[in-house]
C-alpha cells in the first residue's frame, strides 16, 4: 500500500510506549500495534485526532505517501 | 434461551416435525388407497346467509357444517392433490425450520454476521411468501375439481368458487380459499430485515480492519 505508518517513528521521537499511547488514545494496544505495523485498511479520523493530541504532531507526521514503482 | 439451547430445540422440532409430515402423507395417501373413504374438507360459506341450513339429502357426499364443506370420497385426481399438498407444505416446513436451525448455529458457532446469514433470511423470507401463494393455488385447484363434479356430487346445491356471484332463488355454498396472509405479510417483513441485514454485512466488511 502506497501510505506508510510512521507511527513507531513519532513515537520514539515522544519516547512513548505503546501502553502510555494506549491508555491516551483510548485504541487497544493490539488495534495500535496493527497500526503502527501497518496491517489496518484504515484509521477514524477520531483515532488520528486523538494520536496526534497525545503525540503532538501533524497527521503528516505519521502518515506518508510512498509512490509504488513497479 | 442459549444459543446451544435454541440449536438443539430448532434440532428437535425439525425432526419431530419431519416424522409428523411422514405420518400425515403416510396416512392421507395409504387410507384410501387401503380402502378408507377419502376425506376432504374446505372452508365454505352458505349463501345466502340467513337460509335454513342445506339438506344433507341434496349433497349427496357432502356435508357442510360451521363453515367447513366436507366430502366423503373422491377419485384419484383428488388423492394426487391431498398427497402433493402434505408434501409441499412439508417440503416449506421443513425448509424454513432447517434454515433456522443454520441461522442459529451460526449464532452458536459466534458467526452470526455474513452473507450466508443474511442470504438465509431471504430464503426464509420467500419461502414464508410462498406458503399462501401454494395454499391459494391448491384452494383454486380443488376448487375446479369440485365445480367440475359438482353436479353429480350435490345435485339440488349449487356451488360457487370463491369470486362467482349467486343465483337467485336456489341454496349456493361458496368456497373460500384458506390462505394466511398473515405468513406472506411476515415473509415480507422478514425480506426488508434481510435487505438491511446484508447491507449491514456490507459495511461491515467495509468496516473490518479500520483503527
Amino acid at each position: 500500500m502506497p501510505i506508510v505508518v510512521t507511527l513507531d517513528v513519532m513515537m520514539a521521537r515522544r519516547k512513548m510506549s505503546l501502553n502510555e499511547l494506549s491508555a491516551r488514545v483510548g485504541v487497544s494496544i493490539t488495534n495500535l500495534s496493527l497500526l503502527k505495523n501497518g496491517k489496518v485498511r484504515g484509521v477514524r479520523f477520531s483515532t488520528l485526532e486523538a494520536i496526534c493530541i497525545a503525540l503532538d504532531c501533524q497527521p503528516g507526521d505519521i502518515l506518508e505517501f510512498a509512490k509504488e514503482t513497479t | 434461551m442459549s444459543p446451544r439451547m435454541l440449536v438443539w430445540s430448532l434440532g428437535a422440532t425439525l425432526t419431530l416435525s419431519a416424522l409428523l409430515f411422514a405420518a400425515a402423507f403416510v396416512i392421507a395417501v395409504a387410507g384410501p388407497l387401503l380402502g378408507e373413504p377419502l376425506l376432504s374438507s374446505w372452508p365454505a360459506v352458505q349463501l345466502p346467509a340467513d337460509e335454513a341450513p342445506l339438506s344433507p339429502d341434496g349433497m349427496a357426499q357432502f356435508r357442510f357444517t360451521q363453515g367447513v364443506l366436507q366430502l366423503l370420497g373422491g377419485d384419484g385426481w383428488l388423492l394426487a392433490l391431498k398427497a402433493v399438498d402434505v408434501l409441499v407444505v412439508a417440503a416449506l416446513a421443513l425448509a424454513i425450520l432447517e434454515l433456522l436451525r443454520r441461522f442459529a448455529s451460526g449464532i452458536r458457532d459466534g458467526r452470526p454476521f455474513g452473507d450466508h446469514v443474511a442470504r438465509r433470511l431471504r430464503c426464509i423470507a420467500w419461502l414464508l411468501i410462498a406458503w399462501p401463494l401454494w395454499q391459494v393455488l391448491h384452494a383454486a385447484l380443488a376448487q375446479a375439481w369440485l365445480l367440475a363434479h359438482a353436479g353429480r356430487l350435490a345435485p339440488d346445491t349449487v356451488l360457487l368458487h370463491t369470486f362467482a356471484t349467486a343465483p337467485p332463488g336456489s341454496p349456493a355454498v361458496r368456497l373460500l380459499v384458506d390462505a394466511d396472509i398473515g405468513t406472506a405479510a411476515a415473509g415480507i417483513v422478514l425480506l426488508v430485515v434481510a435487505h438491511a441485514f446484508a447491507h449491514g454485512v456490507a459495511q461491515r466488511r467495509d468496516l473490518e480492519g479500520i483503527v
